[in-house]
């Protein structure tokens, strides 16, 4: 089958490295393009919000930065699956490889938003089910990266972190309703964001553009990562000696030298 | 355009605090993202270089030596 | 070394074991090396004394609002207490090698990691549950909802040992793992939180806690289900 073998080809490190390499640039045009774009409509052209005034410009970032943060966690626990399930090593590394984009974007979600929830709202924080989930989310973030880090054995550590982000992943919906739940039951605050009758169809297009922009940002970012990742996971393989080494003559150097320089290189 | 004059762009109507500290945060944390990939990167590729120059040179594998070699 | 491990009666008799008997044997054994070490136990229920204790010399001593608060400061405690545990759930067992042992015995590893969890359960959430009254007293809690807080601590107690033995399974033998185990395993125990303390909350209110109380048992069912399996994978991963 035409399509499977394209799948086997690209979940080899070897082959997706330089295919990796390819897209990087492109990602990263596609980004910046769309960000001078999105920056010049958000702050030069769309007219101020008749209700917000010129506060709702964070929203350009605030919107993409959100969905970017909630998108990448399922993207990530789905990677994590994948890997897991099909002992697919490149796709346990994706999912390593997002998972700072994501705590990043989470964390600028939460900055913007307490930013623009004080001029619209009148506060910087509330203990709402969306915002205390989303606080969650940073934590479960942090979670995956903590013990991706800690554990020494980079096999482990993928495999460890991808079951905490396909348990967290499950567990997402579930905090959710239940935060919701227990947030009615207390009715602290009486919250309508969602009543922004007339959206002016620049602010529409310029957000959707935003939107793109940060998708290709965080595609450029992960495949970036993964690269360096590969490199440093793959150090004794041939194919990284003979890629950075292409001009000069790679004799076969024997196995135990290899091993020994590694040690040594760690040490 | 929809402002008349620089210091009015800046000003925000009012806003300015609000929209260029997030503005400005978040063009920190996505820009300090990409130098610390690109570090991240050139500290790899040079640490591969040296061990492959390390498996050239099998003698001198010791860690010290690799090091100094690299230096020179 | 007389450990009545399960494996030692395994190579005894070379028949193979009921499922059941597995998990009782698993049970029993950890009861009884908890037995020999008595002061762990004790010492995760001091914890939880201790840690209620703080709340009424840090907010000060007005009855009131230490009755508000009571449901939410004894179900965090009950939360950290259970927690702290957890970090020595598989920790020995990983040590000594007996861990290895129960991934190769010929037994899903999930039924016996439930016979495991099942006497940790025994071993802090029901100590806890059964301390609560007192704590309860000292906070004001009316007698009524002593009772709830009570139902609610054992029902939701072995969620917490449940979803924590996940992450006490991923963090064995790393590096800080009781720091990196509180922050894997706490925002999982969001809910259980909120729906054991919220049913006190409403009981003191008046609402009907039914729904409150049949959540908790719906997270029981699906953890018992679940989590025993995702903890034997981790559990795969770590000893590997």
């Amino acid at each position: 089958m035409a399509n499977s073998r394209f799948w086997l080809y690209f979940s080899s490190p070897k082959t997706f490295y330089p295919f990796a390499g390819k897209l990087v640039p492109w990602c990263a045009g596609v980004a910046v393009v769309l960000t001078v774009i999105g920056l010049y409509l958000g702050l030069l052209v769309t007219p101020p919000d008749y209700r917000m005034g010129n506060s709702y410009r964070i929203i350009y970032i605030h919107v993409p930065a959100v969905w970017m943060s909630m998108l990448i966690y399922m993207v990530m626990a789905g990677w994590a699956a994948v890997g897991l399930i099909w002992n697919v090593k490149l796709a346990e590394m994706m999912a390593g490889a997002l998972a700072p984009t994501g705590a990043m974007f989470t964390f600028i979600g939460l900055w913007t938003g307490a930013l623009w929830g004080q001029p619209t709202w009148g506060t910087y924080w509330v203990w709402d089910a969306r915002l205390t989930t989303y606080l969650l989310l940073l934590f479960l973030y942090m979670g995956f990266i903590a013990l991706r880090s800690a554990i020494d054995d980079p096999r482990r550590a993928s495999k460890a972190s991808a079951l905490l982000a396909i348990v967290g992943a499950i567990n997402v919906p579930i905090i959710y309703f239940s935060v919701k739940w227990w947030n009615t039951l207390h009715q602290p605050f009486t919250v309508a964001p969602g009543q922004e009758s007339k959206i002016d169809p620049t602010m529409l297009w310029t957000m959707l553009i935003m939107v793109f922009a940060f998708w290709a940002y965080a595609i450029a970012v992960a495949l970036l990562r993964i690269r360096s990742e590969i490199l440093e996971r793959e150090k004794n393989a041939s194919w990284v000696a003979e890629l950075l080494d292409s001009s000069q003559d790679t004799s076969s150097e024997d196995n135990i030298a290899q091993e020994k320089s590694a040690q040594g290189d760690r040490a | 355009m929809i402002w008349s004059s620089w210091s009015e762009f800046i000003n925000m109507g009012g806003y300015a605090g609000f929209v260029w500290w997030s503005y400005g945060v978040t063009a920190a944390f996505m820009i300090g993202e990409v130098i610390l990939l690109g570090r991240r990167r050139r500290t790899v590729l040079q640490r591969l270089a040296r061990l492959i120059k390390a498996n050239k040179h099998p003698k001198t594998t010791g860690t010290i030596e690799t090091k100094q070699e690299y230096r020179k | 070394m007389a450990e009545p491990t399960k494996h030692e009666s395994m190579k005894l008799c070379p028949k193979k074991l009921g499922l059941f008997t597995a998990f009782r044997l698993m049970l029993v054994r950890d009861l009884t090396l908890a037995m020999r070490r008595r002061t762990d136990v004790f010492t995760t229920l001091f914890f939880f004394i201790i840690a209620v204790t703080l709340f009424p010399l840090g907010v000060g001593p007005e009855m009131e609002l230490l009755r508000t608060m009571a449901p939410g400061v004894i179900w965090v405690a009950a939360l950290l207490a259970s927690m702290l545990s957890l970090s020595t759930l598989f920790a020995s067992d990983y040590e000594d090698g007996t861990l290895e042992q129960m991934v190769i015995a010929p037994y899903p590893l999930s039924v016996l990691v439930l016979g495991k969890l099942f006497a940790h359960w025994i071993l802090t959430g029901v100590p806890l549950a059964l301390l609560s009254p007192l704590l309860g007293m000292q906070l004001g809690l009316s007698t009524d909802a002593i009772q709830v807080l009570v139902i609610t601590l054992l029902l939701g107690t072995p969620v917490l040992s449940l979803i924590g033995s996940i992450g006490a399974a991923l963090t064995l033998g790393v590096r800080g793992g009781g720091v990196l185990l509180s922050l894997l395993v706490l925002p999982l125990f969001v809910p259980v939180l909120i729906f054991g303390s919220g049913a006190v909350e409403a009981f003191s209110a008046g609402i009907n806690i039914d729904g409150h109380l049949s959540l908790l048992g719906a997270f029981l069912i699906v953890s018992i289900v679940f989590a025993p399996l995702a903890t034997s994978v981790a559990l795969r991963i770590s000893v590997e």
